[in-house]
This record gives C-alpha cells, sequence and structure tokens, in this order.
C-alpha cells in the first residue's frame, strides 16, 4: 500500500500542476526554474491510529518562491483556495489539512518567498469491520 | 511468557440482537477502560476493634466501560447513538486480547460528541452493565 506522506505528496502535486499557479512543484529547491515555483516537503511524520485504522499526522510545507512580491501574494492566496479540496485518493482518505503556519521572507538581492506550513491528517480507507 | 497487552487489541465489539446477531465494531476507538463495581457491604461490630468488617459475596456488581475516539460514522458507533437516544441496552463484546473477552448487556450512561473547526469530531461514551457481565 502507498504510503500515507506519498499519497499526500502526490495529490498535492496533481493538484498544483492541475492550475497553471506555478512553473513546476518541486520536492527540493531546483537549481534552475522559473519564477514562479513551488516546493513541496513532508517533514514530520507520527502516528495518528485508531481502533482497526491506521493513521498518520504529517507536517508539510509547501514554499512558493517567486521573484515579484504580488504575484506570490495572489499566488499564495489562490495555492491556499486550491489546496482545501485535497483527496489523498483510494488508499488513505484526508480528514483534515489545517494550516498551521504561514510567513513571507526575502534573501537581500534574491527572490521572496512564502511558506506555508500545513497539518494533514489521515486515516486508511474502511476495509470492512464486522465479526 | 507474559506479555505486554497492545492497546489496540482491546477492541468493543456491539449487537443489536433485535435486528441482527452479528457484532459490528465500534470503529475510531482510540482510549478504552473497564472497572468492577462493587457495592460494600458492612458488617462490622463492636468485635472488630474498630477494623471496617465486608461482608464477602453481598453487594451488588457491575462493570463500566470507557471509551473514546474519533467519530468515523461506523455502523457500529451509529448504533451505539441510537441505543443511547432510546435509552436501550445493547449487547457488548469486549475484546481484551486474543483469547479473552467480556461480554454482556450493557446501557449508556453518557454519550458526548465535541467537534471543534479544523479537527475531527470526536467522541466519549460510558457504559453500565445492564445484566450479568461474563469474562472468558
Amino acid at each position: 500500500m502507498i504510503s500515507a506522506s506519498n499519497a499526500l505528496q502526490g495529490a498535492l502535486v496533481a493538484k498544483l500542476n492541475e492550475s497553471s499557479l506555478f512553473t513546476g512543484v518541486y520536492h527540493d529547491a531546483p537549481a534552475r526554474a522559473l519564477f514562479p515555483y513551488a516546493v513541496v516537503n513532508c517533514s514530520d511524520e507520527r502516528d495518528w491510529s485508531c481502533v482497526g485504522r491506521s493513521g498518520r499526522e504529517i507536517s508539510l510545507q509547501l514554499v512558493l518562491w517567486d521573484e515579484q512580491p504580488s504575484r506570490l501574494l495572489t499566488r499564495e492566496g489562490d495555492a491556499e483556495f486550491l489546496l482545501q479540496a485535497l483527496d489523498a485518493g483510494l488508499a488513505w482518505h484526508l480528514s483534515t489539512f489545517v494550516l498551521t503556519g504561514k510567513r513571507r521572507s526575502r534573501n537581500p538581492g534574491g527572490p521572496w518567498s512564502c511558506t506555508l506550513e500545513f497539518r494533514a491528517r489521515l486515516i486508511e480507507q474502511e476495509n470492512g469491520a464486522s465479526e | 511468557m507474559s506479555l505486554p497487552l497492545r492497546g489496540s487489541d482491546c477492541v468493543l465489539r456491539i449487537c443489536d440482537p433485535g435486528t441482527s446477531s452479528s457484532f459490528v465494531l465500534v470503529e475510531g476507538v482510540r482510549l478504552s477502560s473497564w472497572k468492577i463495581l462493587q457495592e460494600q457491604v458492612a458488617v462490622t461490630d463492636g468485635g472488630d476493634e474498630g477494623w471496617r468488617r465486608l461482608l464477602p459475596g453481598a453487594g451488588l456488581r457491575s462493570l463500566e466501560l470507557a471509551f473514546s475516539g474519533m467519530y468515523l460514522g461506523s455502523i457500529g458507533e451509529h448504533l451505539l447513538r441510537d441505543k443511547a437516544f432510546r435509552g436501550e441496552s445493547v449487547e457488548c463484546a469486549l475484546t481484551l486480547d486474543e483469547g479473552t473477552a467480556v461480554r454482556g448487556r450493557f446501557i449508556a450512561l453518557s454519550l458526548s460528541f465535541e467537534a471543534m473547526v479544523n479537527d475531527e469530531a470526536t467522541y466519549a461514551a460510558t457504559l453500565r452493565s445492564a445484566g450479568a457481565v461474563t469474562i472468558d
């Protein structure tokens, strides 16, 4: 079975790629990419199981990069809205996907970035439970 | 060899004999506990030198199950909810491990739901035995 973090990352990348908000979605900071682009990282994962079902709680960071701050501001709002309708697929059910933090920064002379932090809770899909 | 009992092995199944003979799992449970309640019958007298004396085998016993978890909307949770609303008893089987189960009819003393925005809805229930309980 696909892991919860794989399912979540896959769903998120697919969702962002469906839109034309970013030139690309990457799992690591690319050496050369056209702005605006996004970088996804699932950093922490912990058990979130209950009787009869496996569960995972995953901390996920989405870092958006752009050289135009006003465009970045629009794209981050659009991305946030898009991700409200995230579906983790057949193996895992995305129970909640909550924004836990958001911050903007800029390296001197470099591009702007916006880091969106989410807490995702996934539970494995139902597999029957009668005696 | 004795081994620790895993919490995930403690599962509660319930059955409504009026409609079905099969037990269904109460899903979403994260914490479960049970305790035997025994009424005391004191037979202390002057010869006990100030120490309380209890009569063995006397007094009423009951068993209380308490559990809480995440509400998944499963068949077992719905059955429990419906029984609690009607104040009816339900047949319960609490499995402690592969070979031990506590069985009997129980009535919900309390059933509560809690739903916080941006979080999963949770529930908690306390069941009290409504007749003889067996452990085997």
